[in-house]
C-alpha cells in the first residue's frame, strides 16, 4: 500500500523492532529527527527527566489561565490558573502554559477537509508529530518522543536501566496506550504497565531479599549467567525449526538480550533513591468489568502505586523518560462526584468529554465538567508534589530537574486538534523558564480557518531540554525549531 | 463481544454487505446445502500449528506437576491475550518484554522456593552430594522438556550445574540450573522439530488437561503408541484414560467458559432503580449455575447437543429459584429443578446467558442475535461501526410505551442497517420473553411480545445456514431447531479445534470438521474425542 505522502510502503513488523528502537538507523532518523550532536549530560548536576502525563479531555474555557492585576486576559507574568486548574495553585512557579498549539500533523498534508478531528489519528500523532502509516492497523509514522529520547540518551551504551518506562491507569489501557506510543515507524512499543505489581516486579524486582545468598551484585552475576546459558539454548533450537517458529524465538532472544543489557546498568547509590515497598492491594487491577465500584477502586490502586513507583524509578535514575497515561473514560471519583449514566444525555464520561466543546455554555454542564477537571488536576498535583519532595543536589528537588508535559490529543471535546490544552511543569534543570503564560497562536477559529503553532516545535523543545538537539521532530515541513522563549 | 456496546445503543452496521470474519469466525463451507457434511473436502492443506507458548494457566499447571509438594509462591505472569475467542492461540503469543520478564522472574521465584525444600526435591540424599543433585536434574529435565534429552543436551545442563556449584555452592548451583531449565525454550514453548510420539503426547495433554503429559502418557509415547502411523487402539485407550481424569473436567469447563463467554455474566451490571433485585452477589451465582448446567450436559448427558440446547432444567439456589419462579431450593446450595418447558429450553434460555446478553436497563436482542450467529452458526459478521446512535427511549415523547422490538425495528429500517441487522435482529427477538435479569415475562411493558422470527434471503424466503433454516416461533422453537442442526455441531467442532490446536481451522479443515460432526451422533463430547484422535489434530494419527 502506498502512503499518501512520501510514497513509502507500509513496513511489515520487523521482529526485532519490538525492543529495538528507533533513531538508530539512518532511515528512521531521517524521519524522526535530524541530529546535530548529542550533548552528554554533565555529571555535576542531576540529569533532566521528562515525564509525559496524559489524561482526558479538558474543559476548554475553564482550564485557560485568567488575567490578574487588572489584565483582562492572561499575559506572560500576569496570569493565574483557570478554574479547572486551581488545585495546582501551589505549583504556579513551576507551570508554563504554551497556549495556541495545534496538532497540524494529523491534517498534513492537505487533508484538512477529510480529517477535521482525529481519533485515533490524533492519538497516533500526538507524540509522534506525524501522520500514521496505517490507521486500521494502528501503525505509527515514526517514534513517539518518549521512545525517541530514551533511545537517543542510551544510544552509546546504557545510561539508565530502562530507556523509558510507561505505566497506565484504566481498563484495557495497555492497548489504549499502545495507540499513543511508538518505538518507530510501524513499530510497537515493548510494554506498558497497568498492573502495579507487574510494574514493581519489572523495575524493582531485582532487589531480592538480603537472605538469598549474598549481595545484589552476586545475584545480578548469577542472573546474567542463567540468561547467557538460556541465550545459547534459544540459538540452538532456532536452527532446528522452520522460519516462522525460529523468528518467534528470535524475538524472545532479543528480549533476553535486552534484559541482560539492562541488568548490567547499576543504579547510583543516592539518598534520593529509595526502593518503594511492594504494592499490596485486594483489588483486581486487570479485571475487565462494568462494576463502578470495582472500576473506581481499580483506578485508585493503579494511580496510587503506579505514580509512586514511577517517581521512585525517576529518583533512582532507573529511567529519565517516563509516560503516565490515564484513561479518559474513567475517574476515581466518578460516583462521588455525582455522575451517573444518563446525565446530560451521556452514557459515560467518554460521552461527556465529547460534549465539552458544544455544551460548555450550560451552567450545570460546565459546573460538573469543572469539578471533573479539578479532580484530574488534584491527581497531577499529587504527582508533582512527590517529585518536589525528592531532594537533589544544591538544595534543589526532583521537580526542579524534571519536565512534566500534561497533555492529551483533544483540544475541544469533540477531537478538535487545535488550541491544545497543554501545560508544562518543572524547570528541567534550568532548561525551562517556568511560571509563565505564553501564547503561540491566535485564538482558534472553530471552523478551522485559523490554526496554531505546530506542536512539533514543542516536541523539539523537549528534545533540546533533554540534551538531544534535533532540528526537526515528526513531519519535517511543520518544524521551525524549538518554541521561542521557553528555555531558561 | 458484549463489551462492544452498551446494550442501550444500536448496532448499526453501515456496510454494503454483511459478511466478515468477526471474532475470527468464517462461514463454514456448504452454506445453503449439505456441503459441510459432504464427502469430498478437497484434500486442502493443513494449517501450520505455529510455535505455541504455554498459556498462564498451562504454565501454572505445569509448574505444579513438576514440583509436587513445593509451596510455589504466587506467580506474577503476564496475562494472556485472547484472540479468536481463546487465550491460548498461537497468534496471540508473540513474545513481549512483559512476558519474557515475567517468565524470568517466575523461574527465579520457583527455583528459590524449590531449593528451599530439599527433602521434597531430593528425598534422603543431600544437594552437596554430586550424584544426588545430578540424578535429580537428570530426572527432572525430561519432564521439563516433555521428552528425553539428547545426551549432549543433558550434559550441557549437568555441566552448568557443576560449574555453578564450584563457583558458588551446591544450593545456588541447583537453583540456577532450575532457573535455566525453566527459561529454556523447550519448556516455555512447545517446539516440534519432529512430529514424534512425544510431540503428540504434549499436544494431547495440553488440549485435554491444560497440563503436561504425565508419566503414563510419556511412557505411551516411548512405546510408539502415539506416533504418527502408530497404534490406533493405544491412542484411543490413552484418550479414554485422559477423559476420565479430573484434569479433563477443568479443561472442558475452560473451553465452555471461553466459547460461551461465560465471564461476561460476571460483568453484567443493572440499573438499580429498574432492577432493585440485582446486586453484586447475583452475577457470580448466575455464572456458577450456568457453568454447572453445561458441565452436567457434557459429562452426565454425554455431551448431547440436544440436551444442551433443550433441557428445561436449571441448577438453582434459593435466590435463583426465585428468579426462575420455581420452588424447592433453599439457602446457597445448588439443586437441580425442572423448569416450565413452555418457557425454558436449554442453555440459550438460561438466566445467566440472557442476563449477560443484556444492557444495564433492558435486554439486548442485538447481542442475543449476534451470540447465536457467531457462537452457534459460526457466521462471520463485520465489526460494528465506530459511532452508534443511541436507541430511542422506551417511552416516546407522547408518553407511549414501546417494546424493545418496535424501537429496534424502527431504528434499523434503513437499508444500510438492514444489510446485517436483517440477520441479527430476528434471532434476537426470539428471546423477547427474557428480561435483562433473565427472568421470564409474558409481556413487555404490558404489550404483547412478538417472538416470531424470519431471517429473509434475497428472494424473501427463509435464509438457510448450512442445514439450519432460519424461521422460528420463539426461543424454544429456535433452540430445538438449532439442536438438530449439523451446522451447529460443526460450529462447536470449529471452536473445539480452535481451543485444542491454538489456531483457526483452514477451509479444508472446516470441511473435515463437518464430517467428524456428522459422525459424532450429536454429541459434543464424542466430537471432542474424535477431533483429538483425528489427523486434523494429530498429523498421521492412526
Amino acid at each position: 500500500m502506498k502512503r499518501r505522502n512520501g510514497g513509502l510502503h507500509d513496513a511489515p513488523f520487523a521482529r526485532r523492532s519490538l525492543i529495538r528502537g528507533l533513531g538508530l538507523t539512518a532511515a528512521s532518523l531521517g524521519v524522526a529527527g535530524r541530529l546535530r550532536t548529542v550533548k552528554a549530560q554533565t555529571e555535576e548536576k542531576p540529569p533532566t527527566r521528562l515525564i509525559l502525563y496524559l489524561d482526558g479531555a479538558h474543559f476548554q474555557d475553564a482550564w485557560r489561565p485568567v488575567g490578574i492585576n487588572g489584565a483582562p486576559s492572561p499575559t506572560e507574568h500576569d496570569w493565574d490558573f483557570g478554574e479547572a486548574h486551581r488545585p495546582l495553585a501551589a505549583f504556579r512557579d513551576y507551570a508554563l502554559y504554551p497556549t495556541g498549539l495545534a496538532m497540524l500533523s494529523i491534517v498534513f498534508p492537505g487533508m484538512r477537509a477529510s480529517r477535521p478531528g482525529g481519533h485515533p489519528e490524533g492519538e497516533m500523532s500526538l507524540l509522534t508529530g506525524m501522520p500514521e502509516v496505517s490507521l486500521t492497523q494502528r501503525l505509527h509514522g515514526g517514534p513517539s518522543i518518549d521512545q525517541f529520547l530514551g533511545q537517543q540518551l542510551n544510544k552509546d551504551g546504557p545510561v539508565t536501566r530502562f530507556p523509558t518506562l510507561a505505566a497506565a491507569v484504566g481498563e484495557n489501557f495497555p492497548a489504549q496506550s499502545a495507540v499513543l506510543l511508538s518505538a518507530g515507524r510501524a513499530q510497537r512499543i515493548p510494554s506498558i504497565h497497568i498492573d502495579p505489581l507487574e510494574f514493581y516486579q519489572k523495575v524493582f524486582g531485582d532487589f531480592l531479599p538480603a537472605n538469598n545468598s549474598g549481595s545484589a551484585d552476586v545475584l545480578r552475576e548469577q542472573q546474567l549467567a542463567v540468561m547467557g546459558f538460556a541465550r545459547d539454548r534459544y540459538r540452538a533450537l532456532q536452527s532446528r525449526l522452520g522460519k516462522a517458529d525460529a523468528d518467534r524465538l528470535a524475538v524472545h532472544l532479543d528480549l533476553i538480550n535486552d534484559l541482560e543489557r539492562r541488568l548490567k546498568v547499576v543504579a547510583p547509590k543516592s539518598s534520593a533513591c529509595s526502593v518503594p515497598s511492594k504494592p499490596q492491594y485486594d483489588t483486581c487491577v486487570t479485571c475487565l468489568t462494568q462494576d463502578r465500584q470495582l472500576i473506581e477502586a481499580r483506578h485508585g490502586v493503579q494511580a496510587e502505586f503506579n505514580i509512586r513507583q514511577m517517581v521512585a524509578a525517576l529518583a533512582c535514575d532507573l529511567t529519565r523518560v517516563a509516560v503516565l497515561n490515564f484513561s479518559p473514560y474513567e475517574h476515581p471519583r466518578h460516583s462521588s462526584l455525582g455522575y451517573r449514566p444518563g446525565m446530560f444525555g451521556t452514557n459515560n464520561l467518554h460521552d461527556f468529554d465529547h460534549l465539552t466543546g458544544t455544551r460548555r455554555g450550560e451552567p450545570d454542564f460546565r459546573a460538573f465538567g469543572v469539578r471533573m477537571n479539578q479532580e484530574r488536576a488534584k491527581t497531577l498535583a499529587g504527582f508533582l508534589q512527590q517529585l518536589k519532595d525528592i531532594p537533589q543536589a544544591g538544595g534543589t528537588n526532583l521537580l526542579d530537574h524534571s519536565i512534566v508535559l500534561w497533555c492529551g490529543h483533544i483540544g475541544y471535546g469533540d477531537h478538535q486538534s487545535w488550541d491544545l490544552p497543554w501545560v508544562l511543569f518543572g524547570k528541567g534543570g534550568g532548561a525551562i523558564r517556568s511560571g509563565r503564560y505564553l501564547n503561540f497562536g491566535p485564538r482558534p477559529d472553530i471552523a478551522g480557518n485559523v490554526w496554531g503553532w505546530p506542536h512539533n516545535d514543542l516536541l523539539i523543545t523537549l528534545a533540546h531540554a533533554m540534551g538531544v538537539p534535533v532540528e526537526t521532530f515528526g513531519e519535517p515541513s511543520l518544524c521551525r525549531g524549538p518554541l521561542p522563549g521557553i528555555r531558561g | 463481544m458484549f463489551a462492544r456496546h452498551a446494550a442501550v445503543t444500536l448496532v448499526v452496521v453501515l456496510v454494503a454487505g454483511c459478511s466478515g470474519t468477526s471474532g475470527g469466525s468464517a462461514p463454514i463451507p456448504g452454506t445453503g446445502g449439505a456441503g459441510a457434511t459432504g464427502s469430498n473436502c478437497g484434500g486442502g492443506e493443513s494449517g501450520h500449528e505455529g510455535l505455541r507458548r504455554l498459556s498462564a494457566r498451562e504454565y501454572r499447571n505445569t509448574i505444579a506437576a513438576l514440583f509436587p509438594g513445593v509451596a510455589i509462591p504466587t506467580l506474577e505472569l503476564a496475562p494472556d491475550i485472547s484472540v479468536q475467542g481463546f487465550d491460548n492461540q498461537s497468534a496471540g503469543q508473540q513474545p513481549s518484554e512483559a512476558i519474557v520478564d515475567a517468565f524470568i522472574g517466575a523461574a527465579r521465584s520457583i527455583a528459590l522456593a524449590a531449593v528451599s525444600e530439599p527433602r521434597i526435591l531430593l528425598g534422603d540424599c543431600s544437594v552437596d552430594d554430586r550424584d544426588c543433585r545430578q540424578r535429580y536434574v537428570a530426572a527432572l529435565a525430561p519432564r521439563v522438556f516433555r521428552r528425553p534429552l539428547d545426551p549432549s543436551e543433558a550434559s550441557l545442563y549437568l555441566d552448568f550445574l557443576e560449574t555453578q556449584v564450584r563457583r558458588y555452592d551446591a544450593v545456588v548451583g541447583l537453583r540456577m540450573t532450575l532457573e535455566a531449565l525453566l527459561v529454556a525454550p523447550e519448556f516455555l514453548y512447545r517446539p516440534e522439530p519432529a512430529l514424534d510420539g512425544y510431540a503428540m503426547a504434549t499436544r494431547l495433554s495440553y488440549a485435554l488437561w491444560q497440563s503436561p503429559p504425565d508419566a503414563e502418557l510419556l511412557q505411551a509415547a516411548a512405546e510408539g503408541k502415539l506416533s504418527p502411523g502408530g497404534d490406533a487402539p493405544g491412542l484411543l485407550a490413552a484418550l479414554e484414560r485422559m477423559m476420565r481424569d479430573p484434569r479433563a473436567r477443568g479443561a472442558v469447563a475452560d473451553f465452555h467458559r471461553q466459547w460461551l463467554q461465560l465471564d461476561h455474566i460476571l460483568t453484567a451490571q443493572r440499573d438499580p432503580q429498574l432492577f432493585p433485585e440485582y446486586d453484586a452477589s447475583l452475577p457470580p451465582r448466575l455464572r456458577q449455575s450456568t457453568a454447572a448446567f453445561i458441565d452436567q450436559m457434557f459429562w452426565d448427558a454425554g455431551g448431547d447437543l440436544t440436551a444442551l440446547l433443550t433441557s428445561p432444567v436449571a441448577l438453582v439456589d434459593a435466590r435463583l429459584a426465585s428468579l426462575y419462579g420455581v420452588t424447592g431450593a433453599s439457602g446457597d446450595a445448588f439443586l437441580q429443578v425442572q423448569l416450565n418447558p413452555a418457557e425454558r429450553s436449554g442453555l440459550l434460555t438460561q438466566a445467566g446467558i440472557m442476563a449477560a446478553l443484556s444492557g444495564t436497563q433492558e435486554e439486548s436482542p442485538i447481542h442475543r442475535g449476534l451470540f447465536v450467529l457467531e457462537h452457534f452458526l459460526c457466521e462471520g459478521l463485520p465489526p460494528p461501526p465506530m459511532v452508534v446512535p443511541t436507541l430511542a427511549p422506551r417511552t416516546s415523547a407522547e408518553g407511549m410505551s414501546t417494546t424493545v422490538r418496535a424501537r429496534i425495528e424502527s431504528s434499523h429500517s434503513p437499508p444500510a442497517c438492514q444489510s446485517c441487522h436483517a440477520r441479527i435482529d430476528p434471532i434476537g427477538f426470539a428471546f423477547g420473553h427474557y428480561d435483562a435479569l433473565g427472568r421470564y415475562r409474558a409481556t413487555d411493558g404490558g404489550a404483547t411480545i412478538d417472538t416470531r422470527g424470519l431471517v429473509k434471503d434475497e428472494d424473501g424466503s427463509a435464509m438457510v445456514f448450512g442445514d439450519f433454516r432460519a424461521e422460528f416461533d420463539d426461543a424454544i422453537d429456535l433452540s430445538r431447531k438449532l439442536a438438530k442442526s449439523q451446522r451447529v455441531l460443526t460450529c462447536v467442532g470449529e471452536h473445539l479445534f480452535r481451543f485444542a490446536a491454538g489456531r483457526l481451522a483452514t477451509e479444508s479443515e472446516r470441511c473435515e470438521l463437518g464430517k467428524l460432526a456428522a459422525q459424532s451422533e450429536g454429541s459434543t463430547k464424542r466430537l471432542f474425542v474424535q477431533l483429538l484422535s483425528s489427523h486434523l489434530f494429530l498429523p498421521g494419527a492412526p
